[in-house]
């Protein structure tokens, strides 16, 4: 017995009464308005699998329905299959609504097949779930042998033979379509038993596939054991989180750096199990009136030393003040990197900092908003030709590209623009101009100008335009 | 001025590297980056010198200061990840810097003026800023000691643009330059030099490389020739259409 299956067809229904402890008769509905999922007290008042939604209301008027969710049931399904992984390491998720442990390895560190199936239970009875399950000797064999059970709530082991429990199965329990059941029933395969006498057959096998579909072939070959389609194994999201309460209750920011410290230093040693940096951090301060405040902390590189992390943290702290006294914290790191080695300069060893770990350090102290870097935009108006933007790390090697073509370079524009054109107010010499400017007519914003550069009497270099209603105004200077 | 009484004294000066003997000007000679003005690389024996402070002064910002510098930055563009441009007294244009300079322009604004020197510290000890070009209120000694030292040991060209300061105390930086415009470019007077002697004012010419900031002649608005040949509409006879 290799792989064990659990088919979990009442999901959505079982995670709804975990919530709300009501005695009422509930039932999920499909796409088709046919009842698909039923709880105890629903089947008790007759409510059957497959049902219309109209049939049963009028059996039972109070009755209560949902829709059917299945994001929802996918993402419980992720959630159980992340709680099952403590016992069981190679787990198959195989929507909608089973999951397929491979047994065999797991038995080494279980001992015997009884007690792992004990672990396993005991996870999804605190879950709350009802399942059907299978043992076989193929991973398809258990799953449409789990899919073809009754629930239960409870996992034991029985020995049977996996062949001949599949031999009995109705061909419905392939899950192909109505159709093509309806068209393997006229042809009197009704039985598992007897699509594999149809194989024996040496003549008929030939013919098979051609005649009912080759997946069905495949599906029957996987079951005999014939091959093994690949299984992709689930692999659990990375996330790092740990949450600590406080001794005594914390009033000043400075003094959290110290319980903070561990919860970096714990996430130092996780990281370095997992070989992995972060980037991101957020921590949680929960507050003594239940309010929780965040704090993100951002490092321009992936970075995994408490130390480092925790000087970012101290120049961040320097600015915050707390609301209320905190008496809990949480650390949060919910993108967990894989290990690169930075690009370094061979020859400059007298670098000190790394250019990210700089950023890093200005943007704690500063704010992101302070630290930015130049970009150009192709736009006629001044005011739009220059922007400010995030900064990026511009690798020494790459050479320049600039989208905006040279002709941007012989302009005459001033080094230093004012947030907003002043009103000119002195008397002035032109010395260049006029450089009519007239663009953005679509839009709102549209100007018509005519620029000049000219010098005032305290000799500074204005760049100065005249609007269409003849004001002047000073835009910019020539530092 | 008190003159040192014994040898012991002048040893003792010379150990703080307080002492410059002229001598030694021609015995080690100081490694320079090229200005992209002949008239100051002739001053200043080759140019900008290669690390450390240098503060401009100026009695207004907008005089020709960046002008100044533009060509030494343009030119260390590359060699470093960024350039560092803090407490800038306006939007710099990004449309009036070469692309290289734009590509690695960080511009830094704290908000108070004590942030401004832990932030330039942190730039300079670093290392990966080829030239740093601040604006500053104002240095006190302890300040610009420390600033000339980390500039020194990284190798980074640190530009001071101080504006309506007059200059009294003696600052410990590599260059004081006091600049003034002039008709056709920068006065530029050379307030304090390390380890060199005194250089008389000199004049920078910008004409060379701004020809529209520094025509022959004034562009004349008002005065129009009195003619019966249709003009191309001049600013003047431009009237918005109503």
């Amino acid at each position: 017995m290799n792989y064990l299956a659990l088919c979990f067809s009442q999901l959505q229904l079982d995670s709804i009464c975990q919530q709300q402890e009501s005695k009422r008769c509930l039932v999920i509905v499909d796409a088709q308005q046919q009842l698909c999922q039923l709880n105890s007290i629903a089947y008790e008042s007759g409510l059957r699998l497959g049902m219309k939604l109209g049939t049963a209301s009028a059996l039972v008027p109070e009755i209560h329905w949902l829709e059917h969710d299945s994001v929802f049931e996918a993402r419980r399904l992720q959630e159980l299959a992340e709680d099952c992984y403590r016992v069981s390491a190679d787990i198959v998720i195989m929507e909608p609504d089973v999951l397929l442990f491979e047994v065999r390895s797991m038995l080494k560190l279980h001992g015997n097949l009884e007690n792992y199936l004990q672990q396993l239970n005991a996870i999804l009875l605190s879950q709350g779930v009802h399942f059907a399950y299978a043992l076989a000797e193929f991973p398809l064999a258990a799953k449409i042998l789990a899919c073809s059970r009754k629930v239960s709530a409870n996992l034991s082991f029985r020995q049977e033979n996996t062949q001949q429990a599949l031999a009995a199965l109705d061909i419905s329990a392939l899950r192909l379509s109505p159709k093509r059941d309806e068209k393997l029933r006229r042809l009197g395969l009704n039985s598992l038993a007897d699509l594999n006498a149809l194989l024996a057959h040496p003549e008929a096998a030939k013919q098979f596939g051609a005649r009912l579909g080759v997946d069905l072939l495949a599906c029957l070959q996987q079951l005999r054991g014939d091959f093994i389609a690949p299984l992709a194994f689930f692999k659990p999201k990375q996330v790092f989180r740990q949450s600590m309460l406080l001794e005594h209750e914390i009033q000043n920011a400075q003094s959290l750096s110290f319980p903070l410290k561990n919860l970096l230093q714990s996430l130092q040693a996780y990281l370095q199990a997992g070989l992995c940096r972060v980037q991101c951090l957020h921590f949680f301060l929960q507050e003594r009136d239940g309010q929780e405040q965040c704090l993100e902390l951002l490092s321009a590189e992936p970075e995994r030393d408490s130390q480092r992390w925790l000087d970012l943290l101290r120049l961040k702290l320097e600015s915050l003040q707390l609301q209320a006294p905190v008496i809990g914290l949480r650390l949060e790191a919910n993108q967990l990197l894989e290990e690169q080695a930075p690009a370094r300069d061979l020859f400059d060893v007298s670098s000190a900092m790394s250019p990210e770990h700089l950023l890093g350090r200005l943007q704690a102290k500063l704010g992101t908003e302070q630290v930015q870097a130049l970009r150009r935009i192709p736009d006629h108006r001044p005011e739009y030709a220059s922007a400010m933007q995030a900064v990026r790390i511009v690798s020494q090697a790459k050479p320049e590209s600039d989208a905006n073509g040279p002709h941007q370079q012989a302009l005459l524009r001033p080094s230093l623009l004012l947030e907003q054109a002043v009103p000119l107010s002195e008397s002035i010499r032109i010395v260049h101009g006029p450089e009519r400017i007239q663009a953005a007519w679509w839009t709102e914003q549209a100007i018509c100008r005519d620029y000049f550069v000219a010098r005032n009497t305290s000799q500074q270099l204005l760049w100065v335009y005249r609007d269409a209603d003849q004001n002047w105004f000073v835009q910019g200077l020539f530092a | 001025m008190r003159y040192p009484q014994s040898n012991e004294q002048l040893q003792q000066l010379q150990e703080k590297n307080l002492l410059w003997r002229a001598g030694e000007n021609k015995a080690k000679s100081v490694r320079v980056h090229a200005s992209g003005y002949e008239e100051l690389d002739q001053a200043l024996q080759g140019g900008w010198p290669e690390s450390g402070a240098v503060e401009l002064q100026v009695a207004r910002y907008g005089l020709g200061e960046l002008r100044l510098i533009l060509p030494v930055i343009q030119a260390l563009a590359t060699r470093r990840a960024f350039q560092v441009w803090l407490g800038v007294p306006a939007q710099l244009n990004a449309q009036s810097l070469p692309p290289e300079v734009v590509a690695r322009s960080v511009l830094l604004s704290p908000a108070e003026e004590k942030q401004g020197y832990w932030v330039l510290e942190q730039v300079l000890t670093s290392a990966c800023c080829s030239v740093v070009t601040a604006w500053l209120p104002g240095l006190n000694t302890a300040q610009a000691k420390r600033l000339q030292i980390l500039a020194k040991d990284s190798s980074t060209l640190l530009f001071l643009i101080v504006a309506g300061v007059k200059a009294e105390q003696s600052l410990p930086l590599s260059l004081r330059l006091s600049l003034h415009a002039s008709s056709n470019g920068l006065e530029v007077h050379v307030l304090k030099r390390q380890n060199a002697w005194p250089v008389a004012p000199f004049e920078v010419d910008f004409r060379a490389r701004w020809p529209q900031l520094f025509p022959q002649k004034s562009v004349q608005l008002t005065a129009l020739p009195p003619d019966n040949v249709v003009h191309f509409p001049t600013p003047t006879t431009l009237k918005p259409a109503q």
